[in-house]
């Protein structure tokens, strides 16, 4: 899987942790407690919050259940939410950003596409 | 030899006269280190700091949305904490850590936790939890708080 920043406007923003632009998807985060994923006009947020002692973040994963408004009626699939939480997995990599994870593709076998 | 030691003698004493005189020359600008941190310490807490009723904690999966929603200032709505978690990552966690013990010690009333799940989580998210570890305990030793309400979020 292949990254790149997203756009330098976003680099100059302090803020958050650089956007990064996978294969169709975006990832940035915003603030200690949210993770925001993309996807076309499509976009939900993963809740993080940041662990006692030393760096990193638990990141929760397990809770990518529907996209945001306007887009909450359109369920995700089973396929959908394994490949959501495999990028978001690849985007924290990217960022070398320590984390736990309530989730992990080990923890459950990939689904047939 | 004498005069070796004599030379050392006097370098001693010429570097605690050195720092004597610092100390005593530095004394206004240790008054005036000491008075800024004074009003950094005042200003990160009244920055922290919410009204009666109006601190809400929280944890777990889905909780800071909860909190965010709610009728109360977690610590990421107040001033500093605003400008701590607008920053990210770019703030150490035990600077958040402190922050989050400042907030809960300021806490008076009735405080609202909001209590979401760990599920899933690996083992030791819960020791290395800021609200079990840190907001907790010091809201436990604060007697201005008169009741811990627990809402659990779905």
């Amino acid at each position: 899987m292949t990254f790149r920043r997203e756009g330098i406007i976003r680099r100059t923003v302090v803020s958050d942790t650089d956007g990064v632009l996978g294969d169709g998807f975006a990832v940035r985060t915003e603030g200690l407690f949210k993770l925001i994923y993309r996807e076309g006009d499509h976009a939900l947020q993963v809740g993080t919050e940041p662990l006692k002692g030393g760096a990193g973040r638990l990141v929760y994963l397990m809770g990518i259940t529907s996209w945001a408004h306007p887009h909450e009626r359109e369920a995700l699939t089973h396929e959908q939410v394994y490949k959501i939480r495999t990028n978001i997995l690849a985007a924290l990599s990217f960022w070398r950003m320590k984390f736990e994870s309530n989730w992990l593709p080990s923890s459950e076998s990939k689904p047939i596409e | 030899m004498y005069n070796e030691l004599a030379g050392r003698k006097s370098k001693f004493g010429a570097g605690w006269r050195g720092a004597w005189n610092g100390l005593v020359g530095g004394v206004p600008w240790a008054m005036a280190g000491c008075a800024a941190g004074f009003g950094g310490e005042w200003a990160l807490q009244r920055g922290l700091s919410v009204g009666a009723d109006q601190a809400v904690f929280f944890y777990g999966q889905g909780a800071s949305d909860a909190a965010a929603a709610s009728s109360g200032t977690p610590i990421f709505q107040t001033p500093v904490g605003s400008v701590l978690n607008a920053l990210g990552d770019y703030v150490p966690n035990s600077v958040w850590d402190y922050a989050s013990e400042v907030y809960a010690d300021s806490a008076s009333g009735n405080v609202t936790v909001y209590s979401g799940s760990y599920a899933g989580a690996p083992p030791g998210v819960v020791t290395n939890s800021i609200f079990w570890n840190t907001e907790l305990p010091t809201l436990m030793e604060n007697l201005g708080v008169t009741n811990i309400s627990w809402v659990p979020v779905p």
